[in-house]
């Protein structure tokens, strides 16, 4: 086991330097990539905490919606899984007819993924839904 | 080296280099010694140079102009010479730009094919126009500006745009757009069943081929417009017009990418749809609401296909930069942008 600080404690630190050292310290081009790589590591800060809850949520979707269960994964990494079983989701809605209702099951569970995926790389941005957006 | 690195050692020399073509250029054109003054570089864009300068003839007279140029010749999209014919054939058709005086193929002047324009004065970067649109209560009259805009670009007849322009051939602007967009989905390092459900509703929704094929700038929105205080002084950056659907256009700056957090006005973050539909009617369009809805559902996934092909550029080391790497992490603002569009009935 690596000594304090850990995984999180350290992008912390990493992107407080960015956002508090380095930034005020440059202009142009230099402090915009600099803010890209700050919000990079607050993006890491959050996939560490809520990273792997997040995929586990996701793999159970995805089983529900492709009437799937334990067995019927692939043995490995969780991420790998995931990866194998939203490439038999697109295959899915790539075929003519599917199932009545599948699609709008599909809809909602990739909605509360990409909420998910959102919560992680850019918090807040679910709260416009473009409900008056609609055909 | 990395991109940046590279941008950094030849600024300077770049600069002196064009400033001492359009000197030369500009004498023999005008007849006239003539000195470039208070050159500014605003390009952002890492395949073609903008600057801003000031044209000072030997009699005192100052112009401000704008030059367009390419560094070399060998990363056209469309050849300059074309792209400044095009913005002509707009202003004769009443669409807000900046008046071409001259464009060149010759590279020994600048180091590449260029253009030069008038300096239009106003505002590009989108969230200091927003700003400043604010302040002015100039939104609705934009949107209704950019409808009138798009309606003049649409009504010129598409034989007068130059050839090199890319056209459908068989198939409809959309079911050629759906190709590509297809093929850029076949690219992606990881499956997205997101893109997957919107290709199926766009192959599902096609809309009708258009009343007739329109030259298309394909990327007016905010940032590739200048706005003064009175509203749009403005369009620029031609080099991806071609020819299609008209309602392509009234679409792209529809996006909610485009609207820089301003979310609840859907045109670029200055006012409602309404006003872009009044301003393109009024003008002599048609427009069309389910083939704008269709664009839309389009270039939400172009964008996100874009960001991730973005990200696949970065790993893959055609093009790595943090900004390129950092692409990967907003494709999920698109897909969530994309199951937006395409909400069920009561979910």
């Amino acid at each position: 086991m690596q000594d304090r600080p850990d995984t999180r404690e350290l992008l912390a630190t990493l992107g407080d330097y960015l956002e508090g050292e380095l930034m005020p310290a440059l202009e142009g081009p230099l402090n915009y990539r600099t803010r890209v790589a700050l919000n990079l590591c607050r993006i890491l800060e959050r996939e560490v905490r809520l990273g792997n809850s997040f995929l586990l949520r996701e793999r159970q979707r995805l089983c529900r919606l492709l009437g799937l269960g334990p067995e019927d994964l692939l043995p490995g990494a969780l991420q790998d899984q995931v990866e194998d079983l939203n490439q038999q989701l697109a295959t899915d809605l790539a075929r003519d007819v599917l199932p009545a209702g599948f699609e709008a099951s599909a809809w909602d569970a990739l909605m509360a993924t990409t909420r998910d995926k959102l919560a992680i790389v850019r918090p807040g941005y679910d709260r416009y839904d473009a409900a008056e957006e609609s055909l | 080296m990395t991109d940046a690195a590279q941008m950094q050692e030849t600024a300077a020399v770049r600069q002196s280099r064009v400033a001492d073509g359009l000197s030369r250029f500009l004498a023999e054109k005008w007849g006239t010694g003539v000195s470039i003054e208070g050159m500014v570089e605003t390009s952002a864009g890492a395949r073609r140079g903008n600057v801003l300068f000031d044209a000072v003839r030997d009699d005192g007279r100052r112009q401000p102009l704008c030059v367009t140029y390419l560094p070399t010749l060998n990363i056209e999209l469309m050849k300059i010479s074309d792209e400044a014919a095009l913005i002509q054939l707009a202003e004769e058709g009443g669409v807000p730009v900046p008046h071409v005086h001259f464009a060149s193929e010759e590279p020994s002047w600048v180091g590449g094919p260029f253009f030069i324009s008038d300096r239009v004065a106003g505002e590009t970067v989108p969230r200091r126009v927003l700003r400043q649109v604010a302040a002015d209560g100039t939104g609705h009259r934009i949107v209704e500006s950019l409808g009138r805009a798009f309606a003049a670009l649409h009504q010129i007849p598409a034989s007068k745009a130059p050839e090199s322009l890319s056209r459908p051939s068989e198939e409809t602007p959309a079911e050629l757009a759906l190709t590509r967009l297809a093929e850029q989905i076949d690219n992606l390092l990881q499956p997205s069943p997101v893109f997957n459900l919107g290709l199926r509703w766009l192959t599902r929704n096609l809309p009708a081929p258009p009343r007739r094929l329109s030259i298309v700038h394909g990327d007016v929105r905010n940032g590739n417009i200048i706005v003064d205080h009175d509203g749009l002084a403005a369009v620029l950056d031609w080099e991806v017009a071609k020819i299609g659907d008209p309602m392509e256009d009234l679409a792209w700056p529809c996006l909610r990418c485009w609207r820089f957090g301003e979310d609840r006005r859907e045109v670029g973050g200055f006012g409602a749809r309404e006003g872009l539909i009044r301003g393109y009617n009024e003008g002599g369009g048609h427009f069309d609401a389910h083939s704008f809805h269709w664009w839309k559902v389009l270039g939400t996934m172009r964008w996100g296909l874009g960001l991730a092909g973005q990200a696949r550029g970065h790993l893959d080391g055609t093009f790595s930069n943090i900004v390129m790497a950092a692409s990967g992490r907003r494709v999920a603002e698109q897909e969530y942008d994309l199951l937006c569009l395409l909400r069920p009935r009561g979910h």
